[in-house]
């Protein structure tokens, strides 16, 4: 990968930042190092001079020039204190006492250049800079200096240990964001490997997981349940579609055979009628696919809650067992309500009614003669709903598979139906936020929902 | 019977002008939804027939205009729109009735017939009267040849709907929607049911049919003539 990718990257950014930051921090902390130092040791030396200058000064007052001079020429030769400058000059600039270097008398603190030979016996050619104070007495005037070479030292060692410690800094800081953006471009091209995977087809395709628990992992391992989401809803789509389209196959397969079969020959207008008769019948039945399909869809988007209100949940389902009851008694079953008066929830009546309605149909279609459904209704803080007969049920394992849409058991293949019913109850149900049990009755089968409480207004 | 119909689909509309024409009514057929309003507005008709989705001008906004224009002709909606809250947002616009594409053209003529000729102040009669069977609504009471008839409140809610069409097809979508409030198809058979055991206790034992079924469309009470 060229490195241009890498400097690209957001840790380098972040590394390059950082590290124009921490210049700029090292500089100020060495700015300010160096400016202390500098005025520290400059306060120091105007201290010694001072002291210096009073000493001399009372040499002078108590034993006179020549007592001046002897204390001048002990300290010019006291091996402790190179870098010392004594000079006694008369107005003219003639030295009397002390060394040369000063070219001219003044009073008061000054900095000046002077040529090092004349304090000190090795040393450059160059000028030195030096700091001094020149006091009167009587005619002539006293010059105490100190060069200022210490201090320059130490101040060009500041500047070296800076120049040193940013270069280090700044060095530290362009690797280290390399490699971190070395590592995170590596990372994220891995991520990007496998989303070019999946856009050429490969839906099986996921993020590798290392377990480092970084937000990097993270949003991996995320981005992989998304993945597996995708998957899941690609596959049910492909499902649902291979199976409306067997499931119209059916209907539309009978109506062409109908059609054919009144073409091939001669028929009276009576066949023809019965033929009309059943190829409308034949359609009507694909239309109710349909129909049951753009109904599911159309709640699972569950554009439906902003019409909902409260709903006599009593009043529903005294309804559905009065419209049912003569149907169910025809085919030698009983159907009973045991319905608690005045529940209400928030929801769709005519959802409600449809999904009870399809829980009735499908209790008395699956069911032999004998058996006894109840629809019941609790009241409560949590309101229930249930649906339940003495037929024979539902296996354990296929309880979740019954909801699937097109899903039908292998014994009531035969019996009319889309398939539909259930999906459709659960679609309901989903949508008012009930949760919904499919359990034994023991024998028998129970559907039951609990509803939340109404919304009190 | 004069008709207008606001259709933009050239098929639908075909078939529903032809049906008409053969039952001796007059359909003019708007295609847009500009055209339709000032139809409406302009003459008038029996009933109107209205395409939820149309060009220029929706189908609800046409009928909540002819309404504040104080038309009162019925209306009935179309659509292709398999919705309880299209049915209500229909109903509340204004419409009279409500038909969810693909219909039968018979659940279209019996809800036409029914609108059309829909007597006014239905609701406050007392008494229904055909041949023999007359029915107190107050009393919810049926009686035939003088012979009180016992009714579970469902056979007599449907027995009132039944007379209230005296002469005309009621569908079995419409006793649905009618006397049970359902809004959806069922799967089992609700209506025959019902319909047999109403026969049974109105028609059976005096011998002469009031309840006739209408072969592909729906049933009829009336006396045979």
């Amino acid at each position: 990968m060229p490195i241009a990718d890498y400097l690209r990257s957001t840790p380098f950014k972040i590394a390059a930042a950082y590290a124009g930051l921490f210049s700029v921090s090292v500089v100020v902390l060495f700015g300010v190092a160096y400016w202390l130092v500098a005025d520290e040791m400059k306060a120091a030396l105007r201290t010694s001079i001072e002291e210096d200058t009073h000493a001399l000064l009372d040499t002078y007052r108590s034993g006179g020039l020549d007592a001046l001079r002897r204390a001048i020429d002990e300290r010019m030769t006291d091996a402790d204190a190179p870098g010392s400058i004594y000079s006694v000059m008369d107005r003219s600039g003639a030295v009397l006492i002390g060394n040369s270097g000063i070219a001219k008398p003044f009073v008061d603190w000054r900095e000046l250049l002077v040529d090092p030979k004349s304090y000190r016996h090795s040393g450059d050619d160059d000028l030195e800079e030096v700091l001094g104070r020149g006091t009167r007495i009587d005619g002539a005037t006293l010059v105490v200096a100190r060069s200022l070479h210490g201090l320059k030292e130490v101040q060009e060692v500041l500047l070296e240990s800076l120049t040193w410690t940013l270069g280090l800094t700044v060095l530290l800081a362009l690797l280290g964001g390399v490699a971190l953006g070395h590592g995170a471009v590596r990372r994220l091209e891995r991520i990007n490997r496998t989303f070019q995977e999946i856009i050429d087809g490969d839906l099986s395709r996921r993020v590798p997981i290392r377990g480092r628990r970084d937000e990097v992992e993270h949003l991996a391992s995320n981005i992989n349940r998304m993945l597996d989401r995708i998957a899941e809803l690609m596959a049910n789509l492909q499902q649902v579609t291979s199976d409306i389209a067997h499931d119209l196959r059916t209907p539309l397969g009978r109506l062409h055979q109908g059609l054919e079969a009144v073409r091939r020959r001669p028929s009276s207008a009576d066949e023809y009628q019965a033929a009309v008769d059943h190829a409308i019948e034949q359609t009507d039945s694909i239309f109710a696919t349909f129909s049951a399909l753009l109904r599911i869809a159309q709640i699972e988007s569950k554009v439906q809650r902003s019409n909902f209100v409260t709903v006599n949940l009593s009043e529903v389902a005294s309804r559905i067992v009065d419209a049912y009851e003569s149907v169910v008694e025809d085919a030698g079953q009983s159907l009973c309500g045991r319905i608690a008066a005045g529940v209400e929830i928030h929801g769709d009546r005519d959802l409600l009614a449809q999904m009870l309605a399809n829980l009735v149909e499908n209790a008395t279609q699956h069911c032999p003669a004998g058996t006894e459904i109840v629809v019941a209704v609790e009241g409560g803080p949590a309101p229930t709903l249930s649906v339940a007969d003495t037929g024979p049920g539902i296996p354990a394992h296929e309880r979740d598979a019954v909801l699937r849409r097109f899903y039908r058991l292998e014994k009531s293949r035969t019996t009319p139906g889309s398939g539909l019913g259930l999906a459709l109850v659960k679609a309901i149900a989903e949508v008012h936020g009930a949760t919904m049990t499919i359990e034994d009755n023991r024998p028998g089968l129970r559907v039951s929902f609990r509803f939340p409480a109404a919304a009190t207004p | 019977m004069k008709v207008l119909l606001i259709e933009d689909d050239v098929e639908t509309a075909r078939h529903i002008v032809n049906g008409l024409a053969e039952q001796g009514s007059t359909v003019h057929h708007a295609k847009k939804g500009g055209d339709g309003l000032l139809l409406a507005l302009g003459r008038n008709y029996d009933i109107l027939i209205v395409d939820r989705m149309l060009p220029e001008l929706d189908g609800l906004s046409i009928v909540r205009s002819i309404r504040s224009a104080g038309i009162k002709t019925p209306v009935i909606f179309l659509t292709t729109m398999d919705g309880i809250e299209d049915r209500v947002g229909g109903l509340q616009a204004g419409g009279d009735d409500y038909l969810v594409k693909p219909f039968a053209y018979s659940e279209l003529l019996a809800r036409l017939h029914a609108l059309a000729r829909r007597p006014p102040l239905a609701d406050d009669d007392t008494m229904l009267e055909v041949a023999d069977l007359k029915v107190n609504l107050v009393r919810r009471q049926a009686t035939r040849r003088g012979q009180r008839i016992d009714l579970q409140p469902r056979e007599f809610r449907l027995l009132e709907c039944l007379m209230r069409n005296e002469g005309r097809v009621v569908t079995k979508t419409m006793l649905l929607e009618q006397v049970w409030d359902f809004h959806f198809d069922p799967k089992t058979n609700v209506v025959e049911t019902n319909i047999s055991r109403l026969r049974a206790k109105v028609d059976k034992p005096f011998g002469i049919q009031l309840i006739h079924t209408v072969r592909g469309a729906g049933y009829s009470l009336h006396a045979d003539s």
